[in-house]
This record gives C-alpha cells, sequence and structure tokens, in this order.
C-alpha cells in the first residue's frame, strides 16, 4: 500500500497544451448543415496554453492508501477546470450515461507513481441563432443547449514522488471513428474528432524506469471501464474473430450493430 | 437503454458469455467489414448485419456459420420487462438453434 495524498506539494506551475483538431467525419454532416451549424461546431480549446499550479493535479490523486490496480473516485469540481481549459461550457453532470471521474494506481517505484484515469464529460455550447431557434420552441425545454458528448477522456498522470512533481499529463480524446456525439436544432449526429487532448510532458519516455509493481495500461482502462459499465462484464470479441471461434465451441454468435460505439458515452 | 438495462444484468451476462460468442460493430464499419478487410468471416456476419440494418441498434443472433436466428432491433423491444424480454429472447433463440443442428444431424443419417 501506498499514500500518495501528499505527492505533489511542490509550487512549481506545470505548462498544459491543448490540442482540438476540427470534425474529420461524421455520418449526417451534421455540423455542415447551415452556416449556424458550422459557427456551432467549429472548435478550438479556450486556452491552448495555460498554466495550472502543481497542486491542482492532487485532484488526480487517491486520499487514502492504495495499491497498484486498486480504483478511486475523483472529484468532479476539481476535474472540471482541466476540461474548461477546452472549452467553458464543460459540465461533468450528463443528460444521460454513466456520470463521473475513475482513477487507477497503475504503477509505482520508489520514485514515480503513474496514475490512469477515465472521466465522462459533456460540453454545453450556446449560440444566438440557437436561443432564437430554441425560443421559437416555446412548448418544449427550454434548457436544451447544444451539446459535445465526448465518448470519454482517457488519461494518466506521471509523477516524481519524491520531487513532489509533475512530470506528464495527458487527458485525451481516444482517437476512434466515431468518438463524439453532437446535437443541436433537434438534430443529432455521430462525429469523429481526431485530436482533441491536453498535454503536458518533460519525459517523452518512461520505459527505462523500473516499476515495483504495475500492471499494463490496457488492463487499467479495462479496471476502469469495469467500474462504469456492468456490461463490460460480457466477453465481448473483435468480430473477425466471432465465427472461427463460434464454430470451434459450437455457439450461436451474438452481434449487436450500433451507430455509435456501445463502450463508451458516445453511443 | 440496451446497454444499462438487458446487457447489465447477471443473469443475461452469465448466458451470454456461457452459450454465445460476442461481438458488437459499428454502423459505419459495414462497407469496409464487408469488402474483406477483417477477413471473410467478419464480411459474413457485417453482410448479415447491414441485411437486417432498421435503426440505431440492431440485435443478431447467427450460426456459427452466420446463418440468421434472430433479427431483434432494439426499438421493438417491450419498454416494461426489457430484461426479462432479452433473456427470452435469447434462451428461445438458444432453444432453436439446438434444434436446428438436431435437426442437421438426423438428416445427414
Amino acid at each position: 500500500m501506498v499514500n500518495l495524498s501528499n505527492a505533489l506539494n511542490s509550487s512549481a506551475h506545470v505548462q498544459v497544451q491543448a490540442y482540438w483538431e476540427p470534425i474529420a467525419d461524421s455520418m449526417f454532416n451534421m455540423h455542415n448543415e447551415s452556416p449556424e451549424h458550422f459557427e456551432l461546431f467549429d472548435l478550438s480549446p479556450s486556452h491552448p496554453i495555460k498554466a495550472y499550479k502543481t497542486e491542482a493535479f492532487k485532484t488526480f490523486l487517491p486520499t487514502s492508501d492504495v495499491k497498484v490496480g486498486d480504483v478511486w473516485r475523483l472529484n468532479s469540481d476539481s476535474v472540471l477546470p482541466f476540461l474548461q481549459q477546452f472549452h467553458p461550457g464543460a459540465t461533468m453532470a450528463l443528460e444521460q450515461g454513466e456520470e463521473g471521474a475513475l482513477a487507477c494506481l497503475r504503477a509505482i517505484s520508489s520514485d514515480y507513481a503513474e496514475i490512469t484515469f477515465r472521466i465522462h464529460a459533456d460540453f454545453k455550447l450556446e449560440s444566438r441563432a440557437h436561443r432564437k431557434w430554441q425560443s421559437a420552441k416555446s412548448s418544449e425545454r427550454n434548457d436544451m443547449h447544444p451539446r459535445l458528448i465526448p465518448a470519454q477522456f482517457a488519461g494518466s498522470v506521471f509523477i516524481n514522488v519524491k520531487k513532489s512533481t509533475v512530470r506528464a499529463f495527458s487527458l485525451a480524446l481516444p482517437a476512434r471513428n466515431s468518438n463524439m456525439d453532437i446535437g443541436a436544432f433537434g438534430g443529432i449526429d455521430m462525429v469523429f474528432v481526431p485530436r482533441m487532448e491536453l498535454i503536458a510532458t518533460d519525459i517523452t519516455d518512461t520505459a527505462d524506469i523500473t516499476w515495483n509493481r504495475s500492471i499494463t495500461e490496457a488492463s487499467a482502462h479495462k479496471t476502469l471501464e469495469l467500474k462504469f459499465y456492468k456490461f463490460a462484464e460480457i466477453d465481448w470479441r473483435p468480430v473477425n474473430e466471432t465465427v472461427e471461434l463460434a464454430k470451434s465451441i459450437d455457439h450461436p454468435i451474438h452481434a449487436i450493430l450500433v451507430w455509435g460505439a456501445l463502450d463508451d458515452e458516445s453511443c | 437503454m440496451l446497454r444499462a438495462g438487458p446487457l447489465s444484468d447477471s443473469i443475461i451476462i452469465k448466458l451470454l458469455n456461457e452459450k454465445f460468442v460476442n461481438t458488437w460493430v459499428f454502423l459505419r464499419e459495414l462497407p469496409e467489414l464487408i469488402e474483406g478487410s477483417k477477413g471473410k468471416g467478419a464480411s459474413r456476419i457485417a453482410k448479415k448485419l447491414q441485411q437486417h440494418y432498421t435503426d440505431s441498434v440492431d440485435i443478431l443472433i447467427l450460426t456459427p456459420e452466420a446463418e440468421v436466428l434472430l433479427h431483434q432491433p432494439e426499438m421493438e423491444l417491450p419498454t416494461t420487462n426489457q430484461t426479462q424480454a432479452y433473456l427470452t429472447l435469447l434462451q428461445s433463440t438458444l432453444r432453436t438453434a439446438r434444434n436446428e443442428k438436431f435437426g442437421n444431424r438426423l438428416q445427414t443419417y
């Protein structure tokens, strides 16, 4: 067991860069449907570079003793400022789906620790055209903001425990197609954003570190996924494996066709 | 919603893990799968999924040879007792699969 609650007490600042590329693909091309749609969904980071106090990253640390593989819940209010670097409309209050942010201790050594996390968040957008459209529909809900629903934000914090510093940080939308839902003017679409990422690093390779204990990144991600979704306990197989496996064990195939990914919030 | 409903039920998860091979596919990936980007088996499954596509979520149960035993659009599942309905579908399809197998063997003999 290790206690990391006091691991980030440095007074140093950490420069975090934000990247947000335009929508590269979509199912219905809704973001280009009209100049009003284009205005809403032509997005870039609110703060391309932002300096955080080291202690801001304490939000990703466990508040009690943990061992490698343990999972803890993150405080949404403390996570939100990171997401607001992308857009001030970031919210952890989802209209539907599995809310929250969870972290897992992936690796530990005498000098370093690496924490993997997963965040579910939406972004509420605003535009004059949408407000006008909304007011014309006065019989319906008047709190329907245009919205971005990212699949998830996956990330990690790599810290020097001895020096109380953040050595690397990343928070990113997984780059798979589709990875975001968008909604506005009464319509929805599933889109692909190639890169939406916060990143800070003063090292590029942790391969030389000898961890005392660790689990793989894939294992850490699976651990977090299982905490969010019970359905992740189903043994889902890639479609290219199913026929051969079904033949070999003589089982029927249970296949689901979906517009968005089944295992994240853009479903 | 399928994910938070039937697919999060412990009995259904156990049945799916013990008696089925489970997969899910993006609608937008169907064309390249059908073209063979991930092999013949995936192409056969993708063709069947495309033939039965109706809406945002479609459920298919197929034999190991990729013959369709059941097509169930999620939107047509009952809104009440959805988990029980899904369990009944899986169990009845398993019985169909067993009967087909038995029938085929009788014809062979």
